[in-house]
């Protein structure tokens, strides 16, 4: 069983992660960030802060996966999760630089079009016959 | 091909960013070669996000212009003069350098090799087949030898110059790459692509010659991370669209093209 006085030493964590989770949730309500990208940036804060909230139990997770102390699979628990997150931004990331590509060969068609018009337009004025 | 030669129309994509030293000279020379070629032909600059006179360069020659509002990279630039062409209802159309490396007399070659019995979809100017003009040397060549052997292990393609970007799309190939065209180098890629969707890609000797102004994109390491991209893009690129599966998929969340407005 994990040491009584090292667990306690989990609280500061869950405070960070509190801290964190209540930053996200803040630039939520400020619409400067879109839920539909953070749930599962909150989730693993949450699991994260529930982990050093009830740290008997992490820590008997911990030893049931085979980690010998605690610390490290709170180490290589963070890194899946990071791991996880920035493949997520990865791809939300190509997504819009497709439709940003996109977006700007349309306008830049959608000028040039505009362009030619114009000058069709000016062309015509000039003369009318 | 039911139409005559001179009912068809070509689109001829010229791709530049930051060209205004070569591309005046370019254009008066496509000028030249423009009536004698046997389709009617209109040329286009699509200017990627240039810091220089590029587009004031073009316009001046009278020629179309789309200017990009940032850079894309020249596959985006491609992929947008194949989406014009396309758009407004052009036969086929050709990329050529805005550097005056592919001179605009050898593109009656490439449209002559399109109209053959073969009818093939897509047509590399190569530099290689009869070695007139500039040819590639040390380095590049090296890493072209090695995508002609990558090419030809995974896609059963016979060719001399796959990073050539003198090339003429048919009406298939403007179909299968108006809808996504690879991203950066993506010359090699394209050919494996076109490949694994049952097109026809041939060659036709051309002459070349070295740039005419500006400097390549491809300089310092660039050339180790090209050699690994390139690799690895055709490697993806051939297990994506294996068994015929369509390019344009990776614009499917994408917001649906407008129809055709001329």
């Amino acid at each position: 069983m994990p040491d009584e006085a090292l667990l306690r030493q989990y609280w500061p964590f869950a405070g960070f992660s509190a801290l964190i989770l209540f930053i996200v949730l803040r630039l939520l309500l400020r619409e400067r960030l879109a839920l539909q990208g953070t749930i599962s940036y909150m989730l693993f804060l949450g699991i994260f802060g529930l982990g050093a909230l009830i740290p008997t139990q992490a820590a008997e997770l911990a030893h049931a996966m085979g980690f010998a102390i605690f610390a490290n699979f709170l180490f290589s628990v963070a890194l899946i999760a990071l791991a996880l997150l920035h493949l997520q931004a990865l791809v939300s990331l190509y997504r819009a630089d497709r439709r940003t590509i996109q977006l700007t060969q349309d306008l830049a068609l959608l000028e040039e079009r505009v362009a030619r018009n114009e000058k069709g337009r000016d062309g015509a004025r000039a003369d009318p016959t | 091909m039911t139409e005559t030669p001179a009912a068809m129309r070509l689109l001829v994509i010229i791709p530049a960013l930051n060209e205004e030293k070569s591309l005046r000279a370019l254009l008066d020379e496509f000028k030249l070669a423009q009536p004698m070629l046997p389709w009617a032909t209109e040329a286009v600059v699509i200017d990627d996000g240039s810091t220089d006179r590029t587009a004031q360069v073009a316009t001046a020659a009278n020629v179309r212009v789309v200017r990009l509002c940032r850079n894309l990279g020249i596959g985006a630039a491609v992929q947008t003069g194949l989406r014009l062409a396309s758009r407004e209802g052009f036969d086929a159309a050709l990329q050529m350098d805005g550097d005056g490396q592919h001179p605009p007399g050898e593109i009656g070659r490439l449209l002559t090799r399109l109209s053959a019995a073969d009818a093939p979809d897509l047509v590399v100017g190569s530099r290689h087949i009869v070695r007139r003009g500039y040819q590639a040397t040390g380095a590049r060549r090296f890493g072209q030898l090695w995508l002609i052997f990558w090419l030809r292990l995974l896609c059963g393609l016979k060719l001399s110059d796959p990073t050539s970007g003198f090339r003429l799309y048919g009406a298939a190939a403007l179909r299968l790459f108006e809808g996504a065209y690879p991203d950066d180098f993506p010359e090699p890629e394209s050919l494996a692509i076109a490949s694994k969707c049952g097109l026809l890609a041939v060659e036709e000797p051309v002459e070349m010659r070295a740039r005419q102004g500006g400097q390549s994109s491809i300089n310092g390491l660039k050339p180790i991370y090209y050699m690994i991209k390139v690799t690895l893009a055709v490697a993806l690129a051939v297990a994506r669209h294996s068994g015929g599966r369509n390019v344009t998929k990776r614009n499917a969340a994408l917001e649906p093209e407008e129809p055709n407005a001329g």
